[in-house]
């Protein structure tokens, strides 16, 4: 398996410098030949922001790219000319700022762009006279990750050697950029290969404000919400193949908030999936871990790595035991999962390792894929991959368990919606955006509605928990227009009045907690 | 048997301990996997899946510092006939007494080993290299400069003796053994930790 690793925003680009650090000897900074990353993967990074590309050095300017390869980034909007009569037609219509640096964490704003330039064909023809294409951002993007990809080597008559047969997104969910570039990207792929392997890696938003953003925890809960359901509804062989999740506040707790320890820390564990130094017959294709990870499934599987390293000679079943209880990087219930993939390194027995996870899981070993390789002898590692490990009632109330980080997220990505309509629906948009936002958040069926149901499957044990597509823009006629407003004006109104009445009462001791009053 | 003999011995010893650690190596690597792996498996297949690249700095580096360790090697042992007096530089006359004499016994070693250097590299690449050691790589061929230099003092004053001449030998000699280690390290590293 050789991943093409494509990190996308801050956190994004931050966790693909360390995937793809070169590994050759340091010659002031130069490379006298090609660029040499662990497991020998290719990436990129994706930004929106330029100030945040200026103030680093790892990533080089597209412009700067030489014939051999060398990590560069790419800003999407660049694809569009400064004066893009696209860019003015789409502000114009919809009142998005196509060239904004950044996204300022509205993780819907991508997915937005993408949205109306599928459907919009006045956008799409005024994208094609300007560029040659109909979604000039998107498909700039891909012909900046396609070369590193088997697409290119199989379809352009070059030699697939060396190319990646898989894609890695790397991404926060809650961060400023979102996931909005991945379904679009993923179904790009998929018209041209329908089966391409596509993983995503990310990397959950901590508890708490975020000062150096001054963003509070439920608006970025909210994002990671809209990503994570964004990604997990699209049905199999259209969006993603896996979501591997790691929980920052984890990370946060264990290495004391340190950001580039947990990001090294992440790498580390990564390792085992990427490694080179197979066992022969264990160098599994992405395309097999795909169909491994999709069996049974008909939308993409939530997958929670748990990892430890140990020392060589280290009994088999301490190492297994330690990575399902210590080395969880999102709390989940080991027990819960459908089916458990295993990468290894060191001199390990396969069947040793099936039946320890076995043992702790209480899962049938034939539900345990093992993959591994020779590794740097000095120390076993385990990277073990659980499916899907919630599905209890009442599991939500209990930490550490993936029912209560998602219920956390999910309720308090629901108090923003409700407590911040004005800042969902931003002035300064159209008529049209401003109803197509209002229906997509508070709309019969729009993401308050779904987010509840979420919630409800969270409390009942049930699977998945996201199941409903959402799309911003669909189209209204008149009256379900007058019916949207409504309903969000009248549930804004009773709800919010209501909550600040007993607020009110509460502070002044009137009210009781059986919300008698005390008069 | 003198001290320099001696020395030029375990210089020999260690090399040879290399070679004998890396077929150990790969043997030991190629039992243990087979015996782990569910299938048969070939040495010829095994060791094209256990070579991974290490990149153009590294070999370029590395290719360097073999080639200059063997040079220094024999500047420290054959350029003066102080340990081996029927082979040395000073039983080539015609060489000896030209002023680009050096060069030419330097380019005469290269041509003599410049196969095997240019082949290490493909040794390395059957153990898995820390970037710590990809940087300390750089350490020896500093070293061997230092240790080329104080050989070549030796043989320029030849048969003169000055207070300096014993501690130049001692530096030659001390940093032609540290980069030898260096050199050797990821072998005997490997070799160690397959047998744990």
């Amino acid at each position: 398996m050789k991943l093409c690793i494509v990190g996308i925003g801050g956190c994004g680009g931050k966790l693909a410098a360390n995937l793809l650090e070169n590994q050759d000897t340091p010659l002031m900074g130069k490379s006298l030949g090609s660029y040499i990353c662990f497991g020998g993967v290719k990436g990129m990074w994706l930004e929106a922001d330029v100030q945040e590309t200026s103030t680093q050095t790892f990533f080089k300017a597209l412009d700067t790219r030489l014939d051999t390869y060398q990590p560069f980034y790419f800003i999407p909007h660049d694809a569009l000319p400064s004066e893009s009569r696209t860019s003015r037609l789409l502000q114009m219509k919809y009142g998005y700022d196509l060239k904004k640096q950044g996204f300022f964490r509205q993780a819907e704003f991508l997915k937005a762009i993408f949205e109306i330039f599928d459907i919009d064909r006045e956008i799409q023809e005024t994208a094609i006279e300007e560029t040659s294409f109909d979604n000039p951002i998107l498909r700039g993007t891909w012909a900046n990750i396609r070369p590193y990809t088997t697409l290119a080597g199989t379809n352009d008559g070059r030699n697939s050697h060396g190319l990646c047969d898989g894609i890695l997104f790397v991404i926060s969910l809650g961060g400023g950029t979102g996931t909005g570039f991945i379904n679009p990207i993923t179904s790009y792929i998929r018209s041209e290969r329908s089966a391409y392997p596509v993983f995503v890696l990310g990397v959950l938003t901590e508890n708490g404000k975020d000062f150096q953003q001054n963003t509070e925890e439920s608006k970025r809960d909210l994002s990671a919400v809209i990503s994570m359901h964004d990604l997990l509804v699209e049905p199999r062989g259209k969006g993603i193949d896996g979501l591997i999740i790691v929980d920052n506040q984890i990370l946060k707790q264990r290495f004391g908030g340190n950001y580039p320890f947990m990001d090294k820390f992440i790498y580390q564990s990564m390792k085992p999936m990427l490694a080179e130094r197979h066992f022969p017959g264990e160098d599994p294709g992405s395309l097999a871990v795909r169909e491994l990870f999709l069996e049974n499934l008909n939308t993409p599987p939530i997958l929670v790595p748990c990892y430890t390293r140990g020392k060589n000679g280290n009994p088999v079943e301490g190492l297994v035991k330690d990575a399902l209880t210590n080395g969880r990087l999102f709390g989940c219930e080991p027990r819960k999962a459908e089916k458990i993939y295993i990468f290894a390194r060191g001199f390990i027995d396969s069947k040793e390792l099936q039946y320890a996870a076995a043992a702790q899981t209480e899962l049938d070993p034939e539900k345990i894929a093992v993959w591994r390789n020779v590794g740097n002898n000095r120390s076993n590692e385990v990277l073990i991959l659980l499916r899907n490990p919630y599905g209890s009632a009442e599991a939500f109330k209990h930490e550490g368990t993936v029912e209560h980080r998602l219920h956390r997220i999910l309720t308090m990505a629901l108090e923003y919606i409700s407590e911040n309509r004005d800042e969902l629906l931003q002035a300064g948009m159209t008529e049209r955006t401003n109803l197509a936002l209002e229906a997509y958040f508070y709309g019969k069926k729009g993401l308050r509605d779904i987010l509840t149901l979420a919630l409800s499957r969270i409390e009942h044990g049930e699977k998945p928990i996201f199941q409903d597509p959402l799309n911003i823009f669909e189209v209204l006629d008149a009256e379900e227009y007058a019916e949207v407003k409504a309903i969000s004006e009248r549930s804004l109104e009773e709800g919010q009045v209501r909550a600040i009445v007993e607020e009110l009462l509460k502070e002044k001791g009137l009210l009781k907690e059986n919300h008698c009053t005390a008069l | 048997m003198g001290w320099d003999s001696v020395s030029f011995l375990l210089l020999l010893a260690f090399l040879v301990a290399g070679l004998c650690s890396h077929i150990m190596y790969m043997d030991k690597m190629h039992k243990r996997i087979s015996v782990l792996s569910n299938i048969k498996v070939s040495k010829n297949r095994l060791y094209m899946g256990l070579s991974i690249p290490h990149g153009s700095n590294f070999n370029s580096v590395a290719i360097s510092a073999w080639i200059l360790f063997f040079i220094a090697l024999a500047y420290l042992y054959f350029l003066t006939p102080a340990v081996f007096d029927r082979f040395n530089y000073f039983r080539l006359p015609v060489m000896a007494s030209s002023p680009f004499g050096f060069l030419v016994f330097a380019t005469w070693i290269f041509l003599l080993t410049v196969l095997v250097s240019a082949y290490l590299p493909r040794i390395y690449s059957f153990y898995e290299i820390s970037k710590g050691f990809k940087t300390a790589i750089l350490l020896p061929s500093p070293l061997l400069v230092i240790s080329l230099l104080c050989s070549a003092y030796i043989g320029t004053i030849y048969p003169m003796f000055t207070s300096l001449t014993d501690l130049a030998w001692k530096a030659s000699f001390l940093t032609l053994l540290i980069s030898e280690l260096v050199l050797l390290s990821p072998i005997f590293i490997g070799y160690a930790e397959v047998n744990r």
